[in-house]
């Protein structure tokens, strides 16, 4: 891996996996949550989860927040120290880390991020948010209903201009 | 032909929910399902102990389904969580990961082995696809038109092959329903969690967010009942329920779909206990149909 900014020129191809969400199966059970914390923190926190699943009575939506990354992330973009870069493994798919070594726990990257993704972790004091879990994720395995995917992104955006237009 | 299962109750039904195993019991034997059950089985064990230690949660999964092959027979659970818990242990052991090697050499050394010959089934299979929808119509006897109810499948009612169709069992269960003539009525909520997973992680969370909001919205309908074929939704929405009494009265029958499908065959309630260990007004469903 280079510096952070020459990681930023690393394209993301179509072929490069990304998760997606089916709202239509989602039954908001929280596994996938459950799932994360447990995977990198070693705990069933739902604070400590980079999935967040978003249900609302009202208007009866599943919904899920989660971090796309980006082909161009505004994160890496705006991050004053470079902690945040892309990684691509060798499938293809390519990843926006953040550095916690790197990282000052300044929040920019939250208030840049379309969808406030990265957050602060309470004891580290650095920015944290979904690393894919190296390309292998287990929100995916662990949904029920197989609403979570990881797919290539071509694909997704298929699915996801299908469902939101 | 005579059907014939390896019989495998899950913890809640043997052990809290004995009126719905009386249920369960009643409509095998119409239909001349011999059950075989044994003693070697352990717990399933949940799905969700995969996040903590998948070795463990698939060794012990494996070892249950190997016993059953060991007899040749495919295995029955009317509990969701058992049979998704099944389901994807057969499918991760059999897709050859790393994980089935370890297994298969812990599994070994006890004198196990797994082929992948046998299949779990849910009881909504059993009963839908092998004892099938037309035996049952033709066997209803106390049709239960004056019935107007709700339907949760609960998660784990969805789990499929990759791919696959998760609407497949859902649709299994609102046949299931329809053909004892109950009138099934929709709110758009009948996927939502039950709250019981959620639960393990922050119980105050669940209790509103999910087993609230699915009481609140079936109490809004106005059915007799709200009916499940997951033990785990059964017992999460009766206690919660009960827990939530302090602040909101919902007085929503619970039932499983088990016992629904008994009563259209004839069961008479009294024989298993349908209105002794419910949580939830189930006398308020017989005085609908005429047996309270």
């Amino acid at each position: 891996m280079g510096t952070a900014v020459e990681s930023a020129s690393i394209e993301v191809s179509a072929e490069s996996r990304v998760l997606v969400h089916d709202n239509s199966k989602c039954t908001a059970c929280t596994t996938c949550m459950i799932a994360c914390s447990m995977k990198h923190f070693g705990v069933a926190d739902y604070e400590k989860s980079f999935i967040k699943i978003i249900f609302n009575p009202v208007v009866k939506a599943f919904e899920a927040a989660y971090c796309h990354h980006c082909d161009e992330p505004y994160c890496l973009n705006i991050c004053p120290v470079d902690a945040i870069y892309k990684d691509k493994l060798s499938d293809g798919t390519v990843i926006v880390r953040i550095s916690t070594l790197k990282c000052i726990g300044c929040g920019s990257c939250r208030l840049a991020c379309p969808m406030s993704i990265p957050h602060e972790d309470p004891v580290m004091r650095v920015a944290v948010k979904c690393d894919l879990c190296d390309g292998d994720p287990e929100c995916v395995k662990a949904c029920p209903t197989q609403a979570l995917r990881f797919v290539p992104r071509s694909e997704a955006l298929n699915f996801l201009k299908k469902v939101y237009g | 032909m005579m059907l014939k299962y390896i019989f495998y109750p899950g913890c809640y039904v043997s052990t809290m929910l004995p009126h719905v195993e009386a249920a369960i019991r009643f409509i095998l034997k119409k239909f001349n399902v011999e059950t075989i059950e044994l003693e070697d089985l352990s717990c399933c064990p949940p799905k969700i102990n995969s996040i903590a230690d998948e070795l463990f949660w698939l060794t012990v999964a494996v070892r249950n389904l190997a016993i059953a092959e060991s007899k040749g027979l495919d295995i029955l659970t009317p509990c969701n969580g058992c049979f998704e818990s099944f389901f994807e242990a057969k499918m991760m052991y059999m897709e050859g990961k790393d994980l089935r090697e370890k297994v298969s050499n812990i599994l070994s050394k006890l004198g196990y082995k797994f082929e992948g010959k046998i299949k779990p089934k849910h009881l909504i299979e059993v009963l839908y696809e092998d004892v099938g929808l037309e035996k049952i119509k033709e066997n209803i006897v106390k049709p239960l038109g004056a019935l107007r109810v709700a339907v949760h499948y609960g998660c784990h009612l969805f789990i499929v092959e990759h791919g696959g169709d998760v609407w497949k069992k859902p649709r299994m269960t609102d046949e299931l329903i329809k053909v004892t003539r109950a009138e099934l009525v929709r709110d758009g909520l009948e996927r939502l969690c039950c709250g019981f997973v959620p639960s393990t992680v922050d119980d105050a969370f669940s209790l509103t967010y999910r087993t609230e909001v699915r009481l609140k919205s079936v109490k809004e309908l106005g059915v007799d009942a709200l009916v499940t074929p997951c033990p785990q939704c059964l017992m999460r929405l009766e206690f919660g329920q009960v827990r939530l009494r302090a602040k909101a009265r919902y007085d929503v029958p619970i039932i499983h779909l088990a016992e629904l499908l008994a009563l259209a065959l004839g069961l008479d309630p009294k024989k298993f206990g349908f209105t002794v260990y419910h949580k939830s007004p189930t006398k308020l469903i017989l005085q609908k149909i005429g047996l309270g």
